[in-house]
């Protein structure tokens, strides 16, 4: 009996123990729980969003600028002013004072003070502004420049703070779930024990039972017990809060779990467990408080068995997760959306078009739009990631300010960016959508000092017309996008059938080009020019060609487009390059004098790799560089036009001649030939063709024929045709032509027969140039 | 619990004449939704002085985003304009001028407090500064109110109740 007494004594105070315990490990991971909600809440909400909205409602009131009519119009000058208003209150909300605001906010104290001050400050110009009044439209336009820049640099301090918060978020959110987990387990053992130990009655440890009680009741979490008939036993006060049950035991305690309050669940739980006899898998549930608010728990329950092994009782445990779950959905949200804009990732862009095409809603029309900034790759390359995430920031916001509540504008990764119009009314709103976007994407920006061109092309395909489900509408809408890209940038197209057509031609011809290289289904043929004055074969212009297995020569109009795009010009041009060294040299082992020019693409001249592929040929076929001539287009002028000039000296240095392709063709101006020098400049086909008859083509030719001499280049006159044509250039003191008239592209071993007939004929001073080959 | 008031509303519809018309001033809410007649087709639009005569009160309190010290607004209590223009809808959507929007359960708004504040120390509350109508909560009298989900109902700039 004594001994008896004992243990019972030293198992209940290690239960005492244990339950203590767990206590104070419940509130640790309650504290964690409300830590990390804090956390949470602080890190990712605000600022961002605040920066973003103030940038959206700064590009709100440049459009209700423009919108503005030139009549004299109240309520249009009410709406200015109204915008300029919520400007303002979204700037402040920058501050401090905002309890929501920053570290980062903090810092930046003086920019939004500056920017407040700023923006302030043009509202009299503002209150005045008329349509007309240039001067006041450029001084407020000149402040909204400004405050957009501020803004999105601060948009973008704020981004690395929050992404940094993040981490912090994520990495404790899994601790959590961790500690929840353990507590939880413990909680529902004790709580267990606790009960099994109580019914065993116990009459000589009453005090112990007294502290079992207590300590049950003051757990945080919802305690119930039922009999084996379903009878409230007990519930502590965390379960009558969180279940909404009387307070007083008379109302409670014997009652049916279905009797008192919302308790069904219970009820159902109590029976499954006695008729299952084991532990029930925790489940998520809701309830109302007794506060009337929603709360989430996490319940299971467990037969409490008797020695025999019926069930006596069974226990049900309830832990509260509301704020657990409410960082959850925080977190959530962080993994939907881009944590530089704010904006739907790709993610939930999926799933909400997904939705939006749900079979089984409402036959409505929905529109996607696929959209690619021009050139921000160029931005990022040229100026550094930190400007290309600011301009990508400012798009958003522009993007934004034109859609409608309801769109979805979100950011699919890079600079792509989609939008999704659940709702339209036809065809013609998603174009015009459309274009409003290409049209504020088409205003330079000023981020950092510098102004960025960057223009947006728009690709759009709506539902049911051009598919029903996601993947095909998101994948015709990029298609279209391809197409607008292809048709000069900045512009929006809509899909249509026969673009997919060519794109699937496209795709093939461009796996067949992949394959053409590894096949050597590729040769290169050489169209001979000739001096005009004595006929002599002055060279020959190196020309790739395709034959392809099933479908015969392809023009290289077709495949050299698509090697510029995927790359393999890249290649093609070091075979040709090659193949024209190594005959060159051949030629000249049989006693001719044949130099050979080879077209390089602009692309090679903006990637920096023309000297160097030009170098390599030479090396690899120890060719005589006086032998090579490069023909290079205006193009290369285009963008890094000091780069081209330095290319260009180069291959001249190594002693390759360079020739100026198309010229008059481009759309570069005649600057770059105060700097450049050129060995020959090639004048188009297009002036040759009607330079017989007397009139603006002769006059371009011979301008250009007297600006090369000047320049002390030679002149080649491509695409001549006839008699008559050669004619005019020899009167004009052209030096060189090429054209169909005097020989096709042919075979090395043809050229090499062309080349002695034509010196025979030059040394004989006929001065005759042969008639076609 | 709304419905209860609706026999008063004859009575405040003769009080406020200008409630279903076009108000004189500039109009700065408007309500429209499941309303009793003669409100249900039209919506009821107030400017700033019909608004303020359904009832204007006084509310210190402080906010998350006007510093640590209390403010001392003025305004009307959203139950006050529900009351007058016998909202029956158990939902209430708020739509602020630059489109933001709220939804929420009327019951719980009302339960919490709202309070649609139109002034600032007696001053107009202008647009820069949240107004001219702004939702707020007695943060100071209720701390528990200082959560999350009570913060995002506080839309400032409302323009627009609607109720259903």
């Amino acid at each position: 009996m004594h001994r008896g007494q004992f243990r019972v004594r030293a198992r209940l105070s290690l239960l005492a123990a244990a339950a203590v315990l767990l206590v104070g490990s419940v509130g640790v991971a309650l504290h964690h729980a409300a830590g990390q909600y804090r956390l949470e809440t602080q890190s990712h909400r605000i600022s961002v969003w605040y920066a973003s909205q103030a940038l959206v409602e700064l590009h709100r009131l440049r459009s209700a600028m423009l919108l503005l009519p030139e009549v004299e119009d109240v309520a249009a000058h009410e709406q200015l002013i109204e915008r300029y208003e919520i400007l303002l209150s979204r700037v402040a909300l920058l501050s401090p004072e905002n309890a929501e605001a920053t570290e980062a906010v903090h810092r930046q104290l003086d920019t939004v003070e500056g920017l407040l001050e700023m923006l302030e400050g043009t509202e009299p110009d503002l209150l005045v502004y008329r349509p007309g009044d240039v001067a006041i439209g450029a001084r407020i336009r000149a402040v909204l420049d400004a405050a957009e820049e501020q803004l999105t640099t601060l948009n973008l301090e704020l981004h690395h703070e929050r992404a940094a918060a993040l981490t912090t978020v994520r990495a404790s959110a899994s601790r959590l779930s961790a500690v929840l987990l353990a507590c939880f387990l413990g909680i529902l053992l004790s709580a267990g024990m606790m009960i099994a130990l109580l019914r065993r009655g116990m009459r000589q440890a009453v005090e112990t039972e007294r502290t079992l009680r207590v300590l049950v009741e003051a757990l945080p979490v919802a305690v119930a017990a039922l009999d084996p008939e379903g009878r409230l036993v007990l519930a502590n006060g965390a379960a009558r809060r969180l279940y909404d049950l009387p307070a007083a035991d008379a109302e409670l305690l014997g009652r049916h779990a279905d009797e008192v309050g919302d308790l069904g669940w219970l009820a159902d739980a109590a029976a499954a467990v006695l008729a299952e006899r084991h532990p029930l898998r925790a489940e998520q549930r809701e309830v109302t408080a007794a506060d009337g608010a929603r709360r989430t728990l996490i319940t299971t329950a467990a037969p409490v068995l008797a020695k025999r092994g019926e069930v006596v009782r069974v226990v049900s445990v309830g832990l509260d997760v509301s704020e657990q779950r409410e960082a959850d959905a925080r977190i959530r949200y962080l993994a939907e959306h881009d944590a530089l804009t704010a904006l739907p990732n790709r993610l939930l862009f999926a799933e909400r078009l997904r939705a939006t095409l749900a079979p089984g809603k409402p036959a409505r029309i929905a529109a996607v739009h696929c959209l690619d900034l021009d050139d921000f790759k160029g931005v990022n390359d040229s100026l550094g990631h930190p400007v290309g995430d600011q301009l990508l920031v400012a798009a958003a916001a522009r993007m934004a300010a034109v859609l409608r509540e309801g769109d979805l504008l979100a950011r699919l990764g890079g600079d792509e960016f989609a939008v999704i119009q659940p709702d339209i009314a036809d065809l013609e709103e998603a174009e015009r959508t459309a274009e409003r976007l290409v049209e504020v994407m088409s205003t330079p920006f000023r981020i950092q000092g510098f102004t960025l061109r960057s223009g947006a092309s728009v690709g759009t395909a709506v539902a049911p017309l051009h598919g029903r489900t996601a993947d095909e509408l998101l994948q015709r809408a990029d298609i279209a996008l391809y197409r607008a890209k292809a048709g000069g940038r900045g512009r929006s197209v809509v899909f249509s059938a026969e673009q997919e057509t060519r794109l699937v031609e496209r795709r093939r011809l461009e796996e067949d080009l992949h394959r053409a290289m590894a096949e050597h289904q590729f040769t290169v043929v050489y169209q001979p020019k000739f001096r005009v004055a004595d006929g002599a074969m002055a060279g020959a212009e190196a020309l790739l060609r395709w034959r392809h297995p099933e479908r015969g020569w392809i023009p290289p109009s077709l495949f050299i487009p698509i090697a510029e795009e995927t790359g393999l010009i890249r290649p093609l041009t070091r075979f040709v390059l090659e193949t024209a060294c190594r005959q060159a040299m051949a030629w000249r082992a049989e006693g001719l004098h044949v130099p050979v020019a080879v077209n390089l693409s602009a692309g090679e001249f903006r990637a920096g790799q023309g000297v160097a592929m030009v170098e390599h040929a030479l090396t690899a076929t120890g060719a005589d560089p006086r032998l090579l001539e490069v023909e290079l287009t205006e193009g290369i002028f285009l963008r890094n036009a000091d780069a081209a000039a330095e290319e260009v000296a180069a291959m001249r240095r190594r002693g390759v001649r360079v020739s100026l392709d198309d010229f008059g063709t481009g759309y570069s101006s005649l600057g770059y030939l105060q700097h450049l020098r050129f060995d020959v400049i090639k004048v188009d086909r297009q002036f040759v063709d009607r330079i017989e008859e007397p009139g603006p083509s002769r006059h371009i030719v011979d301008a250009v024929l007297r600006l090369a001499h000047g320049l002390s280049a030679m002149v080649v006159a491509e695409g001549v045709e006839t008699q008559g044509q050669l004619r005019v250039l020899a009167e004009l003191g052209c030096d060189v032509a090429q054209g169909f008239l005097l020989s096709r592209p042919v075979a090395p071993e043809l050229v090499a027969e062309l080349a002695r007939k034509a010196d025979a004929g030059a040394r004989g001073g006929a001065g005759r140039l042969p008639a076609a080959a | 619990m709304l419905r209860r008031h609706l026999a008063l509303l004859p009575l405040i519809a003769l009080a406020a004449p200008a409630l279903a018309q076009a108000p004189g001033g500039r109009e700065v809410l408007r309500v429209t939704g499941r309303l009793a007649e003669p409100y249900r087709a039209g919506g009821a639009r107030f400017d700033l002085a019909a608004l303020e005569a359904l009832g204007r009160r006084e509310l210190r309190t402080r906010t998350a985003w006007t510093g640590p010290q209390p403010q001392r607004f003025a305004g009307v209590p959203l139950a006050r304009v529900m009351e007058a223009v016998g909202a029956e809808g158990p939902q209430l959507r708020g739509v602020a001028l630059n489109d933001y929007a709220i939804r929420a359960p009327l019951a719980e708004l009302l339960r919490d407090g709202a309070f649609l504040a139109t002034r600032q120390d007696d001053e107009p509350l202008r647009i820069r500064d949240r107004g001219p109508v702004w939702m707020i909560f007695p943060w100071s009298q209720r701390p528990e109110l200082d959560v999350a989900t009570i913060r995002e109902r506080a839309i400032w700039q409302l323009r627009r109740l609607e109720v259903g």
